[in-house]
């Protein structure tokens, strides 16, 4: 199919979907997979309670209740939810594997017959797997399939669409690529304050809230820099720098020239070419391949420095459990972590949810923990409305303007101001305060935004800056070019006491040829929901 | 023993009016008081039997710090005619009924102009919000739907 959109002759408009169960009131939050289809998750998530766990089909049209979250504390203002989907399912093979059958053999929540075979979206796709060649005498290579039928039980047998280009070996590893949404209560910390649903296989978990504030309270801002989120021209897989070789047979990647205990260089050529000094500094390097030292596979390390391309030199905060061999190759990706804001505070909240410890060279999160410093502390303190958008969907200009490194810090608070933290501008990031961009937008109680890196070159977040009955309230903001501008308005006049909520989600669209990004807005105090299709 | 009873003032006698009834079982005379109003020098009898001329007649006034029923009847016809006129339910801003309204049953046969209506439930059993739902869809089809082909 094909956009036949006009500029300034058509117009786009917002479209009525299905009600939610619930409407929205003070820290009602929309959370939703941003991987572009047909990987993410075909749901967007409705944290309405301690109790109350939704989901929207987005391709169906349709909520329907999931599960209690059980949360701790009282829920309000403060609470929310963010999806990510790696690392979220993990386990190990045993014997007796072919090319298109896993046998799995840690346990797992009992899933049902070929319930990993379809995700509930429309049907045809199951969950997405990687499987991993690392033990010793292993493949030394990592595939991703398509589930299309698995057994019921704990430890299900997994069947593969295609058939792998090896066959897995015992104690090699596998990871079921579906995601967790990670939920946090609101009030005074309890034990259950902070929990996480695994989609895939149905489970919840209660998380560690060590480093939280006691009480947690105003709003709820929160981004997963997730290494499956990649930019608009990549794959998840592909990490954030599209490299010259490839594995998994159509995913790029880059290749190693050299290795040492603590570092690996890349080659003269591929997507880390012309990467600037330290410029992917606090993100990840993970090793694809290497069929020369299999064990080195699958290792995720945290870049503490690296050197100008071409032939970067990266530095890895930890040393490698094993030195990748000369022929390795590998991704740069984003490391996995999640950031908050919360609690009218200065302090950005980072939480670790890969499954080890992480270490930049100068500060280390522990797996499952929250570290207060890992990046510094804000600028200004955070206010109601505040939001966050990454800029890990874009292709950095060439002077390097714009970074997969910025996050962008909208405080709120009835504030125009925007402060952006550079992941990779020193050991611990670096803050600008109170930048310059176009079209300053007042971010009132009620506000509420999400990042969009499915098209329009991964530039947009998008978001409803609320103001009772005032028909313009929705915008976006050019992550790359620093300029917020309005966009279509809803035709349902949103109103009433402003209550904060994170109530955007976006999610990607495919129509065989092009990507689109879906806006789902669910009204101010309303169970009314409408969609807007960017077009433009 | 009949009535009246004789007073004398020398030689001269001459009855006092009485009437001879029994009481406590006693009987007894009961002087006969006849009464009469007027000025200095004036005597005006009263006591004619049947409807007389006003200056034969007993005035019956109020008093002189009575209030006046008169002007009490006044205002109470003046809230009267006030509350017909104008009554509670009469926006005099507007000049028109202001009113609450529920159509049990029946037939609205014109409706000039609907501000808002809050509620819409059911349209022969489909939601009310259909209406401006499918409209709404309609548009979308053809506006943004249309463009990607």
């Amino acid at each position: 199919m094909t956009n036949n959109f006009k500029k300034v002759i058509d117009r786009q408009m917002w479209v009525h979907v299905a009600p939610a169960p619930n409407a929205h009131a003070a820290g009602i939050s929309l959370a939703c997979d941003l991987r572009k289809p047909p990987y993410r998750h075909p749901f967007v998530f409705e944290l309405v309670s301690n109790t109350v766990l939704n989901r929207y089909n987005i391709v169906q049209k349709a909520w329907n209740f999931v599960v209690s979250p059980a949360l701790g504390g009282t829920f309000g203002a403060g609470a929310g939810a963010v999806y990510a989907p790696s690392l979220s399912l993990l386990g190990a093979i045993g014997a007796g594997c072919s090319t298109t059958t896993i046998v799995t053999t840690t346990a797992l929540t009992a899933v049902g017959v070929n319930m990993l075979a379809n995700r509930g979206g429309s049907g045809e796709y199951g969950f997405r797997i990687r499987i991993i060649g690392n033990s010793a005498g292993g493949s030394g290579k990592i595939e991703e399939r398509w589930i299309v039928a698995n057994s019921a039980s704990t430890t299900p047998a997994m069947i593969l669409d295609t058939p792998l280009s090896f066959t897995p070996a015992n104690g090699d590893k596998y990871e079921v690529l579906g995601g967790r949404l990670f939920m946090l209560g609101a009030g005074t910390l309890a034990a259950t304050s902070f929990r996480a649903f695994e989609v895939a296989a149905n489970s919840l978990t209660s998380l560690t809230t060590t480093n939280l504030p006691a009480t947690i309270g105003t709003d709820f801002s929160a981004i997963a820099l997730d290494e499956l989120y990649v930019p608009y021209d990549c794959y998840p897989g592909e990490g954030l720098l599209p490299g010259s070789l490839t594995y998994n047979s159509e995913l790029r990647c880059h290749g190693a020239v050299t290795t040492s205990t603590n570092t690996l260089t890349g080659s003269t050529t591929g997507g880390d070419l012309r990467i600037l000094a330290n410029e992917y500094r606090n993100f990840q390097i993970r090793i694809v391949e290497d069929t020369v030292n299999p064990t080195a596979v699958n290792q995720r390390r945290i870049i503490s420095t690296h050197t100008a391309g071409p032939s970067p030199v990266y530095t890895v905060g930890t040393n490698w459990s094993v030195t990748p061999s000369a022929t390795a190759k590998y991704v740069i990706e984003n490391p996995n972590l999640i950031l908050l804001r919360s609690t009218a505070s200065t302090t950005m909240h980072v939480y670790n949810y890969t499954d080890m410890n992480i270490y930049n060279g100068s500060t280390t999160i522990a797996f499952n923990s929250w570290h207060n410093t890992y990046f510094g502390t804000a600028p200004g303190a955070m206010g109601a409305g505040c939001m966050q958008f990454p800029s890990y969907g874009i292709r950095p200009d060439s002077a390097k303007f714009s970074r997969h490194s910025y996050v962008y810090n909208f405080r709120g608070g009835n504030s125009t101001t925007l402060d952006v933290l550079n992941i990779s501008g020193g050991a611990s990031g670096t803050w600008d305060a109170n930048v310059v961009y176009d079209g300053g937008v007042t971010i009132n109680t009620g506000s509420c935004g999400k990042y969009a890196p499915h098209d329009q070159e991964g530039r947009f977040g998008y978001l409803n800056s609320y103001v009772a009955s005032q028909v313009n309230q929705i915008h976006r903001f050019d992550v790359q070019n620093r300029v917020m501008s309005p966009i279509t308005p809803t035709d349902w006049i949103q109103a009433g006491t402003a209550a904060v909520g994170d109530r955007i989600a976006t999610f990607g669209a495919f129509d065989g040829v092009d990507y689109y990004t879906v806006c789902l807005l669910l009204m101010h105090a309303s169970t009314i929901a409408q969609e807007l299709i960017v077009l433009n | 023993m009949s009535d009246g009873v004789p007073v004398g003032q020398g030689s001269t006698t001459f009855n006092i009016a009485t009437d001879v009834v029994v009481r406590n079982s006693v009987t007894e005379h009961q002087q006969v008081v006849k009464l009469s109003l007027g000025s200095e020098n004036e005597c005006k009898s009263l006591l004619t039997s049947g409807s007389q001329l006003s200056e034969n007649s007993m005035p019956v006034v109020l008093s002189s710090d009575h209030p006046s029923i008169w002007l009490e009847l006044v205002n109470w016809m003046k809230s009267i005619f006030q509350a017909l006129s104008k009554p509670c339910f009469w926006d005099p801003t507007l000049n028109r009924i202001r009113a609450t309204s529920t159509i049990e049953s029946g037939t609205v046969t014109t409706v000039t102009t609907v501000t808002t209506v809050t509620g819409l439930t059911n349209i022969n059993s489909y939601p009310g919000s259909l209406l401006v739902i499918n409209q709404n869809v309609s548009a979308w089809a053809n506006i943004v739907r249309s463009r990607i082909s």
